[in-house]
């Protein structure tokens, strides 16, 4: 026991100055302080205090020692972590300070609270066997394994030093097991709280430490607690850093997303202006671009708008040039003058579908088809008319040239009935003067037997009577003939193209009969050489004979079908049937003759006119019965040309 | 102009036909009027000698379907026809079939007369032929087998000689076969055989 208090109180007194001597580090004054301790320690250390035994060797070694501090100092301020450099730093050392091994080993808690300790790095000398991977050393409790004393001074911040022999039972025993004849061991402060260890081992032989040695290790001890708190503070500082990026991060990152929020409402804005702009230049482009005309004008006759399909329509190059009319004195075609349009407007609010003709830009004429409406202001006032304007030109055309073709139709069937009526008319009065001049001869002859006074007379005055007959009658065979000559010109023609163009003339009579059309045609139907308005002429005739045939008839079943086929190689047909009452059937032979007629108007000579012209073609007109109901009028006509038919 | 001869008329316009009537009579008293075709053929004996004046254009039957009609029935009565408006085809056709002629109204009435004259001369002829062929037919039937074979051979131009070498006859019979054979046929030379023979 007195060893033990003899080399306790003897270390304990021999580091305590020491220990006093630490600097006390100030916070965020870390790497300054603690160089400046070592530098000072360096500087000022006292030589003389080695150089009672071997004062040259242990002068050399405590150099050496300051010069691994130094070096490690440097090293340790270079560097980003103490521990990239410690291992140098250990061997640098324990070669310098000639001891067996240097050890730094760290304090921590168990998780129950209890203080432990573990070595962490070594160095072992040449043939001295390294303690680092003894499970002793890892995890223990200096108090539990017989080293309380030592943890005392550490805790304390004295260095603790002694030879085996020197320390107690529990001391020594640990030490012995680990080979170790002398130790030194200093403790670690980081930050005025007790880190760890730094110790020297010599296994060779007792040794006796310098005071040199003890103040060079508690100097490397010291540099290695400034460093280890120099990268804590780095650490927290990179921690506290790195906090504050990320919040600067989290702020940038929501000021991103604000901004980004912003960018699209911008965007959203943006694209709203540019969605208006388009629909604006959409309305635009459809304004000028539709084949409707378009246009606004003043109650005063001004035209304030148009569209280029009405300018086009009107002939003008340019809205400047058109809106030099003013529609009061002019545009409007003679007949529909612009006060129709006004008292539409007035009477109605609007104009819907005004069919109107203006003058174009080269004095033709444009018909079109009008709808407008009226703008006013709040009062009622009309501020002007907005309106569309389809150009029916070709339309009005179409139904004009329709119109023509009907008339020439009707005119020739005009001059056929004259034709007929007076071929008719012929054949009725030839008969009788025939039978007068035959009875005015068979007198002469009678007479001329007789005998009497003024028997000349009379035989001449008979005489007169039977030329005057035949003189009648010349002329009536003349008309005939002259009426019979109506012989137009006859082409090939498409008999089926022919019944289209029918059917187109006579769309709108059918619709006032309510009546449907029925085409069935035989589209392998050959040409025939024909008079083709003759033949139109008897189709009409036909069909309209077959819708007259049904004006008793339900209108939902009043129905006209048109077949064409071929009867035989070189005839073909075209039939025409009806679903009306028909005639009765002994009526059916008296059809065609002239001035026969069923109906309360007409003369009776269209079917008479459609069988001359047949006939006239070569071709039958006849009439038949239907199965069920109604009348079926058949023609043919020949496919070559037969000359002269009649 | 034999007497009995008939003229007859056919029109469906009756005022016609009375005015044809009266002009007719002028010359040719014996005249019948019909109003259809139909109406004559029922009325008709072929035995009746005369003319047929005929209108063309009739409803029903007109006139040259009559005409062909009266041919079909080997009726031999000449037809004159008359037409307020014929053309030449038909001309053509009725003439083929043996019309007398064709007048076109208006006609002069003495050239209705002349083919009215026409007709009833040829009707004549026919009928004297007609007569004479049914004669010789009469006389012909009265004859013996015998003597029809030897009137054959004789008509072939054969000597008696040479008709009794084919009919292995002697000479002297075929002699009295044709003596006999005249007397009933009414001949006085072969030359009025051979006439006979010819009219059949």
């Amino acid at each position: 026991m007195t060893n033990t208090e003899k080399a306790e109180s003897k270390d304990v007194l021999g580091l305590h100055e020491k220990v006093e001597e630490l600097p006390r580090a100030q916070p965020g004054d870390l790497h300054k302080s603690s160089l400046e301790e070592v530098q000072g320690m360096i500087d000022g250390r006292e030589v003389g205090r080695g150089e009672l035994e071997v004062p040259n060797r242990a002068r050399r070694r405590s150099d050496a020692i300051l010069g691994a501090v130094s070096f490690a100092a440097e090293r340790f301020l270079r560097a980003t972590s103490w521990e990239e450099s410690i291992r140098e730093f250990l061997e640098r050392l324990g070669r310098a300070a000639e001891v067996s091994r240097v050890y730094v080993g760290e304090n921590y808690r168990a998780q129950d609270g209890a203080p432990l300790s573990s070595a962490r790095y070594e160095w072992a000398a040449a043939g001295v066997s390294p303690q680092i991977a003894n499970p002793q050393l890892q995890g223990f409790s200096w108090r539990a394994c017989g080293m309380g004393r030592f943890e005392e001074s550490l805790r304390r911040g004295r260095a603790i030093h002694g030879s085996a022999n020197e320390l107690i039972q529990s001391e020594r025993e640990l030490l012995t097991a680990l080979g170790v004849r002398s130790v030194l061991v200093v403790p670690i402060f980081v930050d005025r709280h007790w880190w760890g260890y730094m110790g020297f081992d010599e296994c060779q032989a007792e040794r006796v430490w310098s005071d040199a040695e003890i103040d060079a290790l508690k100097a490397a001890s010291s540099i290695l607690g400034a460093a280890i708190r120099r990268q804590q503070a780095e650490k927290a500082l990179r921690e506290a850093r790195d906090e504050l990026e990320q919040q600067v991060e989290q702020r940038t990152a929501v000021l991103k997303a604000t901004n980004w929020e912003l960018r699209h409402e911008i965007a959203q804005r943006t694209s709203a202006e540019e969605a208006l702009r388009e629909s604006e230049e959409r309305l635009r482009s459809m304004f000028e671009n539709t084949m409707m005309g378009l246009y606004r004008t003043a109650p005063d006759g001004h035209i304030l708008m148009a569209n280029s399909a009405l300018l086009r329509m009107l002939g003008f190059s340019s809205f400047e040039e058109l809106a030099r009319r003013n529609l009061e004195e002019e545009g409007y075609e003679p007949g529909y003058p612009r006060s129709i349009f006004k008292q539409h407007m007035e009477s109605r609010g609007e104009v819907v579908g005004l069919e109107s003709a203006w003058t174009r830009r080269d004095g033709t004429v444009l018909f079109v088809r009008e709808s407008a409406r009226a703008v006013r202001d709040k009062a009622g006032k009309t501020l002007f008319y907005e309106g569309t304007v389809e150009d029916i030109t070709e339309r009005r055309r179409a139904e004009e040239e329709a119109q023509r073709r009907l008339d020439e139709l009707a005119h020739v069937a005009r001059l056929s009935t004259m034709g007929e009526m007076v071929s008719g008319l012929a054949h009725e009065l030839s008969q009788p003067l025939a039978a007068i001049a035959n009875h005015a001869r068979a007198c002469r002859y009678q007479i001329r037997a007789l005998r009497g006074e003024g028997r000349q007379g009379v035989l001449d005055s008979v005489g007169h009577i039977a030329e005057q007959a035949d003189r009648a009658g010349q002329i009536i065979r003349h008309l005939r003939t002259f009426a019979r000559r109506a012989d137009s010109s006859r082409l090939p023609a498409d008999v089926n193209e022919l019944i289209h163009d029918v059917t187109i003339l006579l769309e709108v009579e059918m619709r006032l009969h309510d009546t449907c059309l029925e085409l069935v045609l035989n589209r392998s139907l050959p040409e025939v050489t024909i008079d083709r308005i003759q033949i139109e002429q008897v189709v009409i005739n036909l069909v309209r004979n077959a819708m007259e045939a049904m004006e008793e008839t339900p209108k939902k079943e009043r129905h006209v079908a048109i077949r064409t086929s071929c009867v035989a190689e070189n005839l073909l047909a075209v039939a025409v049937e009806d679903a009306g009452r028909g005639p009765q059937t002994e009526c059916i032979d008296r059809l065609f003759e002239p001035f026969y007629t069923t109906k309360a108007s007409g003369m009776g000579l269209g079917l008479s006119i459609s069988r001359s012209i047949i006939e006239a073609h070569g071709g039958r007109l006849e009439a038949l019965p239907n199965a069920e109901r109604g009348t079926t009028f058949r023609f043919t006509l020949p496919v070559e040309d037969k000359g002269d038919a009649r | 102009v034999n007497g009995e001869s008939t003229i007859f008329l056919v029109d469906d316009d009756p005022a016609v036909l009375r005015s044809l009537t009266a002009l007719v009579r002028v010359v040719f008293p014996r005249v019948e009027a019909y109003t259809s075709a139909s109406e004559f053929l029922e009325a008709y004996r072929p035995e009746r000698p005369g003319c047929l004046v005929l209108d063309v254009a009739m409803p029903g039957m007109n006139g040259l379907e009559l005409q062909r009609k009266l041919i079909e029935g080997k009726i031999d009565l000449p037809v004159v026809f008359i037409t307020g408006h014929g053309n030449v085809q038909m001309a053509v056709g009725a003439m083929q079939a043996g019309a007398v002629n064709f007048l076109e109204k208006p006609f002069h009435e003495q050239e209705l007369w002349d083919s009215i004259r026409k007709g009833l001369q040829r009707d004549e002829e026919n009928r004297r032929r007609k007569h004479r062929r049914d004669e010789v037919e009469k006389r012909i039937a009265q004859l013996s087998p015998g003597e029809r074979q030897v009137l054959d051979l004789i008509l072939d131009g054969k000597f008696n000689k040479e008709i009794a070498a084919e009919l292995g006859l002697s000479i002297r019979t075929i002699e009295d076969r044709r003596s006999r054979l005249m007397q009933k046929m009414q001949a006085s030379s072969v030359a009025e055989l051979v006439q006979m023979a010819m009219i059949r």
